[in-house]
């Protein structure tokens, strides 16, 4: 470029002693010229402390780490920050969303069965679903949050809580719809109260026994019930399953949701005696 | 200011996708005083005009590939710093000022060959308020919602006082 502002253009554009149709033409030459950039940085004599303090402002914010989508997502539907990051910093929560998924499509097709024979074997397998990815969502100790969370704050059961209450969302959200359409019955919905009182349990025995050992006994349980509440002579459709299974009918439906209260009135008592334990 | 470091613009801005931070040292001392000035002709709210800058830098550190590699990068940067002190604007509303430099002394008017056109003389016979907007939307590039943004005043009032001021300003020429 061949023509410059000029040092005294600059100085008086820097004191703000340049009219506006002036300004105009030195901010658009500004724009495009390193060289009267340079010359009026030095007539300009800005506070270097203020210059500095806008760095630092912004190296801040540059050094922390970026939110994904998943964290983005989990935000933008309310979750806190810190709990959004935590979920998306377990791998093994994406595991058992993946595992979800897949077992979502699984038992749409056994629902439907081969040759249009219903199945309501899925039925019996849904509860499990959620209790699976709790347990797999503690499971990973070799994963980054886990050494986070060794030293940070957060309760033991409050971590535990988070990571069910995200399982079985997780589970909940993908099966329930595809239990209904595949069986074509919205009573196939009833798993979803059994398999919340499997969780909040977990919860519950959280405070004396690891995760991963409770629900191995706690599905191992409803397996048994399960067996023996089918009778092998019936064809295992939906509505065999549901009229054979106590867990699915009224009662037994209502029976789930006070028992889901009450184990988590224990967790949430036991967590209070650990919690001042811990503290004592 | 970055005079240590010999790379052009472009080449810095190319240097932060790699995540070098020093790029963004360099870029950010020779661009910050002029468009922390430019900002403050727009904007006499200091905090605003620092969190302008500041936000224009966290950008182009973020995506410095948005940069299509063609005009000046200083041109680019401005286009940036003048959206993000309109967003500043927007979350404080209450901060709308432009600073009208009505009173131009006589040895200010010497210093361009720009106040010496036709053109000069049909800006300066612009009632103030019809000016800024011609600034905003001429000079700075801002379209109409923005310069109402930036000026304080509804979208419809940019677009008649717009109108008017190219009126005023064909006649003035003709």
């Amino acid at each position: 470029m061949t023509w410059h502002a000029g040092t005294e253009t600059l100085t008086a554009y820097a004191a703000n002693r340049l009219g506006t149709v002036a300004s105009a033409s030195v901010e658009a030459h500004v724009a495009a010229c390193a060289e009267c950039r340079m010359v009026l940085h030095d007539v300009a004599a800005a506070d270097p402390l203020r210059h500095e303090a806008v760095w630092d402002a912004l190296v801040d914010i540059v050094d922390q780490p970026r939110r994904g989508l998943v964290e983005r997502l989990l935000g933008r539907v309310g979750v806190a920050p810190s709990v959004a990051r935590l979920l998306a910093g377990t791998r093994s929560l994406r595991l058992a969303w993946l595992v979800a998924s897949a077992a979502a499509v699984l038992f749409a097709v056994i629902a439907n069965g081969g040759g249009g024979r219903q199945s309501g074997v899925f039925l019996f397998l849904s509860p499990l679903l959620p209790l699976a990815a709790v347990a797999a969502s503690h499971a990973a100790a070799d994963e980054p949050v886990s050494e986070l969370l060794a030293a940070s704050p957060l309760g033991r059961f409050r971590l535990l809580l988070i990571r069910t209450v995200a399982a079985v969302a997780a589970s909940a959200v993908l099966l329930t719809p595809t239990a209904v359409l595949a069986s074509g019955d919205i009573a196939a919905a009833a798993w979803l109260l059994p398999a919340l009182l499997l969780a909040s349990t977990t919860l519950a025995l959280g405070a004396w026994h690891p995760p991963g050992r409770a629900t191995a006994v706690l599905g191992a349980l409803w397996v048994g019930a399960a067996v023996a509440a089918t009778r092998p002579t019936r064809p295992g459709s939906v509505s065999a399953a549901l009229a054979d299974f106590a867990a699915f009918q009224p009662a037994g439906q209502f029976a789930c949701a006070v028992l889901t209260v009450a184990a988590l009135a224990v967790a949430v008592d036991r967590s209070r005696v650990a919690d001042l334990r811990s503290t004592l | 200011m970055g005079r240590a470091d010999d790379r052009g613009d472009a080449a810095l801005l190319a240097a932060l996708s790699t995540g070098d931070r020093a790029a963004l040292r360099v870029l950010y001392d020779r661009h910050a005083t002029w468009l922390t000035l430019r900002l403050t002709r727009r904007c006499s709210d200091r905090d605003a005009v620092d969190q302008a800058l500041q936000d224009t830098f966290v950008a182009v550190w973020r995506k410095p590939g948005a940069y299509n590699g063609s005009g000046d990068v200083g041109a680019w940067l401005w286009g940036i710093a003048i959206r993000r002190l309109i967003d500043q604007l927007r979350h404080r509303p209450s901060l709308t000022a432009w600073r009208d430099d009505a009173a131009v002394s006589a040895e200010d008017l010497v210093l361009l060959g720009v106040e010496h056109g036709p053109l000069a003389g049909a800006l300066h016979a612009l009632s103030p308020e019809l000016r800024a907007v011609v600034q905003a939307t001429v000079l700075d590039g801002l379209t109409t919602r923005e310069a109402a943004r930036l000026l304080g005043i509804p979208a419809g009032t940019v677009k008649t006082r717009m109108a008017r001021a190219r009126l005023q300003m064909r006649e003035a020429l003709a």
